[in-house]
């Protein structure tokens, strides 16, 4: 309703806005400084207390589907930190209305805003100012949209839905700082006069600390007919007016509340209501952000002046926040964004991967051989040194998202890799470590950019618990990480084997047997390993299940993953026990493990029914389908690699 | 060294029956069969085929619920001993999930407990799977004997009763004096696994007419005749102009509401009465018989509770700024032969009194923004296997920790063996 009502007064004010010329539109770059004391600034918003930076930074990320804003399109624009981005959005408007932050995905959707035919392209992204003439008609369709269920939606109407969103997200933004760009008319009255000592007009701050007397002369003039409900007086006016920039200030929450009891941050919006209300006034230090918000557009274009009250501002909130315990760990997400510990681990793997690529050619050479698993080290020490903030940040263990899932699977299979090939020296091990590390890094990358929402959420009541996140979901992720470990390892056999045994029968070298039987081993390895605690992991969710919801076990989708998991798991290890699989049969179960494990990883979640629908994740299943496709294609080269084997048997007796 | 090892302990599980000397007699000849067969039931072979048919179940169980909803999977493949399904044009009754898991127990116990080399080598694997088996008997004993539930209490409101949350009962009553009835109930088992084209009567002595009931439905709901239906209707009967139209059943099951006719007729031949029962009727339909009065309704099975609850308060907190729920809890009074007594029940923290888990499972009302005052959902069961899952748990970690931490260490060990020979 109120995603409506703000939708409204977007499309009255739109009208109003005019347009401005490019050169009007220069504005002198953010320093270093500024941005640094933005990203800190402590806000609200999805339950918690997080540092502006990543505020800003999923707001860019659901709008443009990038972490960073960018100025102009191609190589013209620049680069925009997401608390510059967001320091434009509230000081310059004007200039952030003319950055192309709004990413369209779908060339229909611009023609169902009526946009011309010659700016639209199939998926590019676009400024505020020209989706602005579309919007009205946006807005009508994501309205009639609203009925459908999300999972029945089809890609333009959950487009719609989402450029709607991010509209009218940005449009507050935009106007946040509107009210403080007003001057209000006090002139009108005897009684303004007096009120105001004579001056013709107000910032917004002197009036919001008359607001309780205001009140009351407008409800005294108030009566029943009066248009908009406010009387036609000058008092009325100016309550009017003050209402209607207030209503512009929602998002972000600033203000700290008062009171501990009281969770909610409060926007300038609900300072100005709790000054209406006698029984829960806002403090000084409140009604001060407030002011200095003034303080501040008044500075905008003096660097000096802007840090000085910008550095303030954050003083004041910071210490607002610590007063109620809140600020703790916001210099430390700050850390954690600013060192891109995830970006750092990527590159480390990526030149891992690289400098491996040249080992396997050169395998005698010293320096490849130390450096490749040091990059895997370096690599793996970035990762968890990321999962360390993120678990100190959020005072919980390791996982409790989908994305956690993905990191903590990453730094599992990297560390028990790179430990087994401690023990093996065969380099095997090692490759397969950094390929994971490479893949996984990319992978909660696309995720989070797919996602575009925070990272770091609250969590729902039944998640609410340290003792079964840390047992349960920890167990079971390892069982993942295991099982995809012996997946990948699957992979290397069947596809090295293949390639040997081709090569063999074209007259090259024979297959090693002693080194795939090896790998083999550390296929079986891997299940036995990932079966202790799949097994152990699922009966501890279903504990879990007993204590929160009356039933250890209910055959809901996502127990059935972890389910299908052990049992592919139990049914390996006793084919291989009963002699009725060896090392080419384990490596092909083996593959069909890994598929399982993304079925129960990802694909159960698309479902949206049972009472693990906590995590969907809409949207991935063309992914899942190109994984699917891929292992069943290595599950052929595996019937390959059977066919072949009387042929190389020949080969080796006629040796 | 690993194959003779596998050739050992095939040889152990029967795969292979042991060679017996010739010219013995008709009870060595049994003894061997028997041996035989009890060696295959326990085999690899038989545990691998079970443990993929389970697997490729809990597949097909999982995708059937996208569409049709998790009870209606839940009754089809898990809890089944067969079930019928079509492959091209043939159909076939497979085994259900019950049938496998019984198949499984014993495999287990044959050949993964009594035919199971017993050393040192196999000590993990034998505590693993007492474990398994613990936990399979668990699931039994929940399956067999465990009575599930919701209730829903307003503040200040108690009660000792709660509902099914899929089962129904047809509930008789014949007044006695004004105010006290006796109650006789059919209960679920016995009339909700017909068919809308299926009758089925119920005689007693007690009563002075027989029931019979017919075209009962899972889903549905009494409309007047004539009046457009997006349904069929469960029989053509029309009882007052109104007719049972059955209607598709939810992906939630709980959400379904029953319907049926009851048809009463006196053991002389002298009296009938037709009805139509549905499960949302707040009031039993009434009627008289030789000059007394009864009701007779279909309702959610009831089950008593040997406490009371009276709920005081319940809270709820949403995460600030948000709809997403934070945390919900209820302060209840649990009044038993001890007396009353003062808990709180909170999402992983139920409440567990007189062989029942009372847990915190849901709130409402939920499409209200503010309302006044909240009502709490508990859900309760009474499983007497509720804590034998987590020791079950604790036994196969140990058992599977010593075994794999065995080949972990050998593994290792020949490993560092070759590294060295090979430097």
């Amino acid at each position: 309703m109120m995603m409506w009502l703000v939708a409204a007064l977007l499309v009255t004010s739109f009208a109003a806005t005019s347009s401005t010329s490019d050169q009007e539109l220069a504005r002198p770059e953010w320093s270093a400084e500024i941005v640094a004391v933005a990203d800190h600034l402590p806000v609200q918003d999805d339950g918690r207390v997080k540092p502006l930076k990543t505020f800003a930074m999923f707001e860019i990320l659901q709008m443009r589907g990038l972490r960073r804003a960018k100025t102009a399109r191609g190589d013209d624009g620049a680069y925009l930190a997401p608390s510059a981005w967001f320091l434009d959005c509230l000081f310059y408007p004007e200039v952030a209305k003319t950055y192309p932050v709004f990413l369209v995905e779908n060339a229909e959707v611009l023609g169902a805003m009526g946009i011309a035919d010659e700016v639209r392209k199939e998926r590019d992204r676009y400024s505020y100012n020209e989706l602005k003439p579309g919007f009205e008609k946006l807005s009508d369709l994501a309205e009639r949209y609203s009925t459908i269920q999300f999972k029945d939606k089809t890609p333009v109407q959950r487009q719609v839905a989402r450029l709607v969103r991010n509209l009218v997200q940005f449009r507050a933004l935009a106007s946040f700082l509107d009210y403080a760009r007003e001057r209000y008319k006090v002139d009108g009255s005897d009684r303004l006069k007096e009120l105001f000592g004579g001056k013709e007009t107000v910032r917004y701050s002197e009036v919001l600390r008359h607001a309780r007397v205001l009140k009351e002369i407008w409800l005294g003039q108030w009566k029943e007919g009066d248009p908009k409900g406010y009387p036609a007086t000058p008092e009325g006016r100016l309550f009017e007016s003050v209402a209607h920039y207030t209503q512009l200030s929602r998002v972000p929450s600033f203000v700290p509340p008062k009171g501990v009891d009281v969770v909610e941050w409060l926007s300038l919006s609900d300072v100005f209501e709790a000054q209406l209300r006698a029984d829960a006034p806002p403090t000084a230090k409140q009604l001060e952000v407030c002011a200095r918000f003034e303080r501040l557009l008044d500075a905008r274009d003096d660097r000096m002046v802007f840090l000085t009250e910008l550095t303030d501002l954050c003083t004041s909130l910071q210490g607002m926040a610590e007063e109620r315990g809140e600020y703790g760990t916001v210099p430390a997400e700050v850390i954690y964004y600013n060192f891109k510990f995830l970006d750092w681990s990527q590159y480390t793997f990526l030149l891992g991967f690289v400098l491996l690529a040249f080992l396997w050619m050169a395998p005698r050479n010293r320096v490849l051989a130390k450096a490749v698993p040091l990059a895997g080290l370096v690599g793996l020490a970035a990762l968890i040194t990321a999962i360390t903030f993120r678990c100190y940040i959020r005072s919980r263990p390791p996982i409790s998202t989908l994305y956690e899932t993905i990191l903590f699977i990453t730094a599992i299979n990297v560390g028990v890799l790179l430990l087994v090939e401690l023990v093996s020296r065969r380099r095997v091990a090692l490759s397969i470590a950094i390929v994971l590390g490479v893949l996984g890094i990319f992978m909660a990358d696309r995720w989070e950019l797919h996602d575009g929402r925070d990272t770091m959420p609250t969590l729902q009541a039944v998640l609410d618990t340290n003792f079964w996140l840390a047992t349960h979901v920890t167990c079971i992720t390892t069982g993942y990480a295991a099982s995809l470990m012996a997946a990948a390892l699957a992979n290397f056999w069947i596809l090295g084997n293949l390639v040997a045994a081709v090569r063999a029968l074209r007259g090259g070298p024979k297959p090693d047997d002693e080194f795939w039987r090896n790998v083999a081993r550390m296929v079986y390895g891997a299940v036995c390993f990932g079966l202790l605690f799949s097994l152990v992991g699922t009966i501890l969710g279903g504990v879990w299940a007993n204590d929160s919801w009356g039933r250890f076990w209910g055959w809901d989708p996502k127990e059935n993953g972890a389910l299908m998991i052990c049992l592919m798991q139990l049914a390996l290890l006793h084919a291989r026990m009963g002699g009725l699989i060896k090392h080419l049969g384990l490596a092909i179960g083996s593959v069909g493990l890994g598929v399982v494990t993304a079925f129960s990883w990802w694909h159960v979640n698309q479902f949206d029914i049972g009472l693990h629908s906590y995590g969907p994740a809409p949207g991935i299943l063309r992914n899942l389908f190109t994984f699917y496709g891929i292992e069943s294609v290595v599950l052929l080269g595996g019937i390959g690699v059977w066919l072949l084997k009387p042929a190389v048997r020949r080969l080796r007796l006629s040796h | 060294m690993t194959n003779i090892a596998t050739q050992q302990q095939q040889a152990e599980h029967g795969d292979a029956g042991a060679p017996q000397p010739q010219g013995l007699a008709a009870t060595a000849r049994t003894k061997r069969s028997a041996f035989k067969v009890f060696g295959l039931l326990g085999g690899f072979k038989v545990a691998t085929l079970l443990l993929l048919w389970l697997l490729w179940l809990t597949f097909i169980g999982t995708w059937y619920q996208k569409d049709f909803g998790l009870i209606a999977a839940q009754r089809r493949f898990f809890d089944s001993f067969f079930f019928f399904a079509k492959v091209g044009p043939f159909g076939c009754y497979y085994p259900g999930g019950a049938t496998t898991m019984i198949l499984l127990a014993i495999n287990l116990i044959v050949g993964g407990l009594i035919r199971i080399r017993k050393s040192t080598a196999t000590i993990g694997i034998l505590i693993a799977h007492v474990g398994i088996l613990f936990l399979l008997a668990s699931g039994a004993v929940k399956f067999l004997t465990s009575k599930a539930g919701q209730l829903m209490l307003w503040p200040d409101e108690t009660s000792s009763q709660f509902t099914a949350w899929y089962d129904w009962e047809i509930v008789v009553a014949e007044q006695l004096s004004e105010g006290s009835w006796n109650q006789h109930t059919i209960l679920d088992a016995d009339f909700t696994g017909m068919s809308a084209s299926d009758s089925r009567t119920f005689k007693t002595s007690v009563l002075p007419f027989d029931i019979k009931i017919f075209g009962f439905t899972q889903h549905g709901e009494p409309r007047q005749v004539g009046h457009g239906a997006n349904g069929r209707a469960s029989t053509a009967s029309n009882v007052d102009g109104f007719r049972l139209v059955a209607l598709k059943p939810n992906k939630d099951a709980e959400h379904d509401i029953a319907g049926c006719y009851v048809l009463l007729s006196a053991k002389d031949g002298s009296h009938n009465e037709i009805a139509i029962l549905w499960g949302r009727s707040e009031h039993p339909y009434l009627f008289e018989f030789a000059g007394k009065r009864y009701g007779v309704q279909l309702r959610r099975s009831r089950f008593e509770l040997p406490f009371s609850l009276r709920l005081e308060e319940f809270r709820m907190a949403w995460h600030p700024g948000t709809r997403k729920p934070k945390s919900f809890e209820s302060d209840v009074i649990v009044a038993d032969d001890g007396g009353p007594r003062a808990v709180r029940i909170s999402m992983n923290r139920p409440l567990r009194a007189g062989g029942y888990i009372v847990y915190q499972s849901n709130w409402g009302p939920q499409h209200i923004p503010n309302p006044e005052k909240f009502y709490s959902i508990f859900e309760i069961s009474d499983n007497p296997a509720d804590k034998w899952p987590e020791w079950a748990c604790y036994v196969i970690a140990f058992g599977l920790l010593v075994h794999f931490s065995m080949k972990l260490n050998n593994w290792v060990r020949a490993e560092t063996v070759r590294v060295r020979r090979a430097s």
